[in-house]
């Protein structure tokens, strides 16, 4: 069953650049698609129209049939999105954060005591939780600030560049827990630049290169298309093949 | 409500620092600040309730003067009566009756306490001898009856014709109570005297009072002799200003802490993600704000209660003008809290807003008295005037429900405008983020989308916000540090006796702004001020240099300088540069006093420097070196470059020296031809330093000019009265204002108009022949 699904979508931030030039792909139920792309490629942006905090100039995303632009808010509570960007307030506390943002989410008040324990323990965040931000190291910033985006147990999760700044320690914490809902059922879009965050996670891999998808397979496929041994030479060959200068 | 909307109002008063507002360390400040005051505020209060004159000298004596004998008698048959109510009520002394003391503090029972004494006076109006008497005898009431009374008395009870008899009484103002107790002396005691009068007489059925009794204040050497006025008068000006203050001030620094704060931190995207409509988020934050501005200026309206006790109907609509100011207020911030990226942005986008409320309220202060009623109906000025005219208890009801319902609309329409900036997309943080690399690689020339206009603007106001109050911080806090020492020891002059002397006779609160700022000017012309200001003006140079050492990331520090308009490189062209401004400001400065010499404004001229008042002079030497340079940094050096980077030379020049002219415009005796001098000369000091690319030349002449101007000519700077100097320049007595200046200096002169017109003049034909020369030049070389 497919859950998200962009159809031939086009960003251009100024009237004579496209940033992305008209991208279409689709992620089904339990399955983690990677974005793979060089900086600059349009990951971000294409991240963000998913999760609704951008608009596509023409085309749509539609999330479990509902589309970005029409449901947004609907779209958030079966969503989380997450990034390595995350920063947290510094003088709160990952329980207070924890509370409030389970008010946001509406989440039943007899549960969240419940659903905190459970995410704390799974992420070993217990034993700071309540230690102020700015005293925690970034691994555990990191940590809190997924719990929270998990908060509401989203079916579908985005999530740019993972690994991003992490220590080896907890982006293997990070890529094992993905890996966890993955097993549950939930559908997992990620954007990377890190061939093997993409080999080792992803069901399906789309090569994106100058706002558009050039290829799109498992990483065998990948090899097979470009003819090549490795999957970061098939990823090389893609690049120059359609990387305008 | 939405549980959401809850949670972030919940999120304002989460006290170990939650995902809402936090406060800045100089919030914090100020709140302990403001805490010490309200602290003091109640002590005070608490005194004020305090009967400590029960305790002190017993003031309850009520002094008698001409006592008729019917008068005497009425006293003697009520002494049983009052003896038992002092029975009854116990020692006041005794803590143990504190019942008793409260009920004596409500009812004013106190008469029951007074014991009469009788004197005897020819002089009925001599209040001066009956306050001695009060004060010795600790009585708080002079009554003074005609020398005839009875007789009077008699002759009204016998015709039923009313004879204008009129008793006199006095009382002392050195404190409220005295004022009270007099009431129920005259509405109790008096009138049981009148109906015993009657009962004597025979007489039942009168309609009018038998004898009329005018009471005066005494009037107190401490001057308020009319508290109640001035309280109400502080009730319409002082209490809505400090609430105005204390609710744009609580929710400046607990709204920017939201969403802007949130954007700068991150954890706006996470709320921007949740489920929740923005619209909501807008109305949590404002709703929160709202609380937040409130608690404190509830507290001030709480204190005017208790404190003047104005316990009246007219507090319900202060608290509801109160409250829709707040919730005005607390949108406006939220906008821009929505429209900002960070805390710093957003606080120094509001701060125009800020001071214009600000400049708003002082309008109405100054306008209290006779404003248009139209004034009251509209939002802003209608919560001014609102809360005082409720204070008063005169609330206007069509202006409070005219008021109250276009502030309402304003309030809904701008928190509707920010959940709709909230929705556009480029107000996500992640989206800045992106959206600066992604346009700065595409190609430039895109029409602007309107958020994109709104956003230039915005940053516009900031940029020159900054460029009007950097200077005006700097020299404010230098000039403040200053004028506490000279203040201090100004204290001790007769001039400072003078003034407290003075403010006792001031009535309105214009004399007393018009008085302070006087004093002002003494503390400014003070030696110790101007000495002072000397290392003041120094460190401001510093300030500069370090805020572009710190912001623009100039290295080595002292290639600052140059960027201030002071570069260092060429020592000799510093030093021929410096030299010729020197020469030039005296030549200025010397054509001014040659037209005023011409003209016939000058009477003599003498040699005025007198033994011991050449440390001032050498003082004020000293203080004009970097006095000149610090200006020309301000606005010229500093300025002119940054504004011309935003948009162009002509700006650049005539914004600058408008904020010149406006900066002098609080020095006394400034007219409008001193503002139109000041542009001028700020006009040729700006050309010059276009033309020599550095300040060196524009400080020399700047500091030249001044020294001429006060030192050695000796004549005003600016409204400034120099301390000493070499000559004495006496004007004639048929010397007219509009050449000389008048009290401003010659500044306000047309003499000095002519002169710098003649410069501007020079300045411009000289630059005209060098391109001219520069053009043959040309000619030559190509040929």
């Amino acid at each position: 069953m497919k859950v998200i699904s962009a159809n031939d979508i086009h960003k251009s931030y100024t009237k004579d650049s496209e940033t992305i030039k008209g991208v279409s792909f689709e992620v089904n139920e339990g399955e983690i698609y990677g974005l793979l792309g060089p900086n600059g490629a349009g990951k971000t942006t294409l991240m963000l129209m998913i999760s609704t905090l951008l608009e596509p100039t023409s085309g749509s995303v539609t999330i479990t049939d509902l589309d970005t632009r029409k449901d947004a808010l609907e779209i958030h509570r079966r969503i989380g999105f997450l990034t390595t960007e995350i920063k947290l307030d510094p003088l709160s506390t990952p329980n207070k954060l924890y509370d409030f943002f389970a008010e946001l989410y509406d989440i039943p008040r007899d549960e969240i005591r419940d659903r905190k324990a459970l995410q704390f323990g799974t992420f070993g965040i217990t034993p700071f939780a309540d230690k102020k931000i700015n005293e925690l190291s970034t691994g555990m910033k990191q940590k809190v600030s997924i719990a929270i985006s998990l908060i509401h147990d989203p079916k579908v999760i985005i999530f740019d560049e993972p690994t991003n700044g992490l220590d080896i320690l907890t982006s293997k914490q990070v890529t094992d827990y993905l890996k966890h809902l993955r097993s549950k059922g939930h559908s997992i879009i990620l954007s990377t630049h890190i061939f093997s965050v993409a080999q080792e996670l992803c069901d399906k891999i789309g090569v994106l290169v100058d706002g558009k998808i050039v290829a799109e397979g498992t990483t065998d496929e990948l090899t097979k298309i470009t003819e090549t041994d490795t999957f970061e030479e098939a990823f090389f060959k893609l690049y120059v093949e359609n990387h305008k200068e | 409500m939405r549980r959401g909307t809850k949670a972030i109002i919940k999120s304002f008063f989460n006290f170990t620092k939650g995902a809402g507002a936090k406060a800045s360390v100089g919030a914090f400040v100020s709140c302990l600040v403001f805490i010490f005051v309200l602290i003091c505020a109640f002590v005070s209060y608490g005194l004020w309730y305090f009967p400590y004159h029960l305790w002190s000298d017993e003031v309850f004596n009520v002094i008698v003067v001409n006592a008729p004998d019917s008068f005497v008698e009425y006293n003697n048959s009520t002494e049983a009566n009052r003896e038992a109510k002092r029975d009854s009520f116990g020692s006041l002394t005794d803590l143990r009756n504190y019942k008793n003391i409260l009920r004596y503090q409500y009812t004013y029972d106190n008469y029951g306490y007074s014991e009469f004494i009788y004197k005897e006076s020819e002089a009925a109006y001599d209040f001066v001898t009956y306050q001695k008497w009060m004060k010795n005898e600790d009585a708080y009431l002079t009554i003074v009856f005609p020398d005839n009374f009875d007789e009077l008395i008699d002759e009204r009870f016998s015709d039923g014709k009313l004879n204008s008899i009129e008793v006199l009484t006095y009382f002392r103002t050195d404190s409220l109570e005295y004022g009270n107790m007099k009431d129920q002396f005259i509405s109790v005691y008096l009138n049981d005297y009148q109906n015993y009068l009657r009962k004597t007489h025979n007489v039942t059925t009168i309609e009018t009072e038998d004898f009329r009794i005018a009471d005066d204040p005494v009037p107190d050497p401490k001057g308020n002799n009319s508290l109640a006025s001035a309280i109400l008068a502080i009730g319409r000006t002082v209490v809505p200003l400090i609430i105005f203050i204390v609710i744009l001030f609580a929710a400046m620094s607990s709204g920017t802490n939201v969403i802007a704060g949130q954007k700068e931190n991150g954890t706006f995207t996470e709320i921007i993600m949740s489920p929740l409509p923005r619209s909501s988020i807008v109305i949590g934050n404002t709703a929160g704000v709202t609380i937040k501005a409130l608690i404190p200026a509830l507290i001030v309206v709480l204190m005017t209660q208790t404190h003047w006790r104005f316990i009246t109907p007219g507090i319900f609509a202060v608290l509801i003008y109160v409250v829709s100011l707040a919730l005005l207020i607390s949108s406006i911030v939220i906008l821009i809290s929505v429209i900002n990226n960070n805390i710093i942005s957003a606080q120094t986008a509001f701060l125009p807003i800020f001071l214009l409320l600000i400049a708003v309220c002082v309008t109405c202060i100054q306008n209290y008295r006779e404003v248009s009623e139209l004034f009251h109906f509209f939002p802003v000025y209608g919560h001014f005037y609102g809360i005082g005219n409720s204070l008063a208890n005169e609330t206007n009801i069509p202006a409070l429900i005219s008021c109250i319902l276009s502030s309402g609309v304003l309030t809904v329409a701008i928190g509707a405008v920010s959940a709709n900036l909230l929705h556009r997309e480029r107000f996500t943080v992640s989206v800045e983020s992106v959206r600066n690399s992604e346009v700065h690689t595409g190609t430039g020339t895109h029409r602007l989308s309107f958020m994109e206009r709104a956003d230039l603007i915005t940053s516009n106001i900031v940029f020159f916000a900054d460029q009007i109050f950097y200077p005006l911080a700097v020299l404010s806090v230098f000039q403040l540090l200053a004028v506490v020492p000279t203040v201090i020891n100004i204290m001790s002059h007769p001039e400072y006796t003078q003034f407290i002397l003075d403010l006792q006779n001031v009535k309105t609160i214009e004399e007393i702004i018009a008085t302070t700022f006087e004093v002002f000017g003494i503390f400014l012309s003070d030696p110790l001020f101007l000495g002072l200001m000397f290392p003041g003006y120094i460190l401001m140079i510093l300030t500069y240099l370090l805020r572009i050492y710190n912001r623009e990331k100039i290295r080595p520090f002292t290639a600052c300088f140059g960027k201030l308009g002071l570069p260092l490189e060429n020592r000799t062209k510093v030093i021929k540069s410096y030299l010729t401004g020197l020469v030039l400001g005296l030549i200025m400065m010397g054509s001014v006093l040659v037209i005023l010499i011409i003209t016939g404004q000058v009477n003599y001229i003498t040699f005025g420097l007198e033994d011991g008042i050449t440390v001032t002079f050498i003082v004020n030497l000293l203080m004009w070196l970097p006095q000149g340079m610090t200006e020309e940094i301000m606005f010229r050096g500093f300025m002119i470059p940054r504004i011309r980077e935003k948009s162009n030379t002509a700006v650049a020049v005539i914004l600058s020296s408008f904020l010149f002219s406006a900066f002098h415009s609080a020095n006394i005796g400034f007219t409008p031809l001193a503002a139109v001098n000041l542009f001028l000369i700020a006009l040729l000091f700006a050309l010059i330093y276009l033309k020599t690319g550095n300040i060196w030349m524009t400080s020399a002449i700047h500091t030249m000019w001044n020294l001429t101007q006060g030192n050695i000519i000796g004549l005003q700077v600016s409204g400034t009265e120099a301390a000493s100097s070499v000559l004495r320049t006496v004007y004639g007595k048929s010397a007219m204002d509009i050449v000389t200046g008048g009290a401003f200096g010659s500044e306000g002169g047309l003499a000095v108009t002519a002169v710098t017109v003649t410069g501007l003049i020079i300045l411009l034909l000289l630059s005209s022949l060098q391109r001219i020369r520069r053009k043959q030049k040309h000619a030559t070389e190509s040929a």
